[in-house]
């Protein structure tokens, strides 16, 4: 049974069909931050972004996910992975285990692969249930009481709200919290900045996910 | 012939690498040709040596394509797809990359051998081998994932199942870069690994719809290419 609403939180927007200036730089960051770009400093973009995340969690909405006592769980990708693939969530939640917002619990693995949501037509874009029937919990050893679940972007919410089922699943007295580095904005007129922290929530309705905001 | 080769630290092209991009990545990288291509979105247009004339028709409406949107076409200067990619893209005012699997010294195919100089003259050409290396085949998919490091992504056009082809797009994937592959590559019964890099995160290219192309490729801003900080 799918759990019928996660609270999350996200730190960054970028709206895919904004065409302003900062849409544009909204875009470059999504592209950067998907595909671990390097700054010229030596740094992996993963470890820029969470390093302005940490200066500032005094003052976010969801700085309650983050603490000692938190496991990061990175959510895997629509599609199967190699061995050595970059897998940019588990290095957002490695970046944040460094700066001690939590410990690293890879335990979510993606057994079949499902149409990504970014390219798919929207009759064929994964719901929860399609998400939720395709990732195992791997046995561990950890009993946590805290999870945020880690993504690099989140659309819809469908993949973080059937991950946070399965974790549920398999850890039901851990609380769980859903957790993006950047959100989408379908509505390009409601786009502003790339730094838009917020935190909301991904519910279930007939089978889809939904995400306010 | 081949008379301004240099050799220069990766990285120096590329800029700083990660972890990932890093493990296959030679130290050093030998060029003859305009440097400055590398300071503009790259893809890479690959396949056969035994195209079909559909894969070369293809390859040319992709190439004239990414040339239109001042995309560097990005290719092994081989027989087939790839030397259909460069040919198309200077014939039509473009820019070119050759990554190659040889030694810059050396021309192969040898009947590449005029496109081969007038690249180095006018583009770009770049190898991971020194001068004098030796000619081996191994070298031939070391260059292939060398190629899916220095382009911003991949597209497949044609291959079979025992192409070079297919390990810069295994490649592509495990870097995290978009990888395209024909979607008419998906339809043939006789190949099964188009179906399998699906599975593992290619895109399947539609050819009318080529502007899918230009939603990976880095942007401008202000006049800075790519990665930008807020």
């Amino acid at each position: 049974m799918l759990l019928s609403k996660l609270h999350f939180g996200s730190y960054l927007t970028y709206a895919p069909r904004g065409t302003s200036e900062e849409a544009k730089k909204a875009k470059q960051v999504m592209r950067s931050i998907k595909q671990e770009a390097t700054l010229q400093s030596g740094d992996p973009y993963s470890k820029y972004v969470a390093g302005l995340l940490f200066d500032e969690l005094h003052n976010l909405p969801f700085k309650d996910f983050f603490g000692n006592n938190t496991y990061l769980v990175p959510v895997p990708k629509s599609s199967l992975m190699q061995p050595g693939t970059l897998w940019v969530p588990l290095k957002i939640a490695e970046e944040l285990e460094r700066k001690q917002l939590g410990t690293v619990m890879n335990c979510l693995e993606r057994i079949s692969a499902v149409p990504k949501a970014a390219t798919a037509l929207s009759s064929q874009r994964p719901k929860p249930i399609d998400h939720y029937k395709t990732i195992r919990v791997k046995p561990g050893i950890h009993r946590p009481q805290k999870i945020v679940l880690i993504d690099d972007i989140v659309t819809s919410g469908a993949i973080l709200l059937a991950c946070a089922t399965l974790i549920k699943e398999a850890f039901p007295e851990s609380t769980v919290f859903g957790f993006a580095m950047m959100r989408t904005i379908s509505n390009e007129n409601e786009f502003r900045q790339v730094k838009a922290p917020c935190v909301g929530d991904i519910n279930l309705r007939n089978g889809n996910a939904f995400r306010n905001p | 012939m081949f008379n301004h080769i240099k050799g220069i630290p990766l990285e120096d092209f590329t800029g700083p690498l990660n972890d990932v991009e890093r493990k296959y990545s030679p130290s050093t990288i030998f060029y003859e040709g305009n440097r400055e291509l590398f300071n503009r979105p790259r893809l890479a247009i690959v396949g056969t040596r035994k195209p079909s004339d559909r894969g070369i028709e293809n390859t040319i409406k992709i190439a004239k394509f990414l040339v239109q949107h001042n995309v560097v076409v990005v290719s092994g200067l081989a027989r087939g797809i790839d030397s259909v990619a460069h040919e198309t893209a200077i014939k039509n005012g473009g820019t070119t990359i050759a990554v190659i699997g040889t030694s810059i010294d050396k021309c192969y195919p040898p009947e590449n051998t005029e496109l081969q100089q007038r690249i180095a003259k006018e583009h770009l050409l770049i190898s991971q081998f020194p001068s004098g290396y030796p000619s081996q085949t191994k070298n031939f998919p070391m260059r292939n994932r060398t190629m899916a490091l220095l382009s911003n992504g991949t597209i497949i056009v044609e291959a079979g199942e025992k192409s070079g082809t297919i390990h810069q797009g295994w490649e592509a994937l495990r870097l995290g870069r978009p990888l395209f592959i024909l979607d008419t590559l998906l339809h043939n019964p006789k190949v099964n690994w188009p179906q399998k890099m699906i599975d593992y995160g290619a895109q399947p290219l539609f050819m009318n719809h080529l502007d899918q192309l230009l939603e990976v490729i880095p942007l401008t801003i202000n006049g800075v290419l790519g990665n930008v900080t807020f």
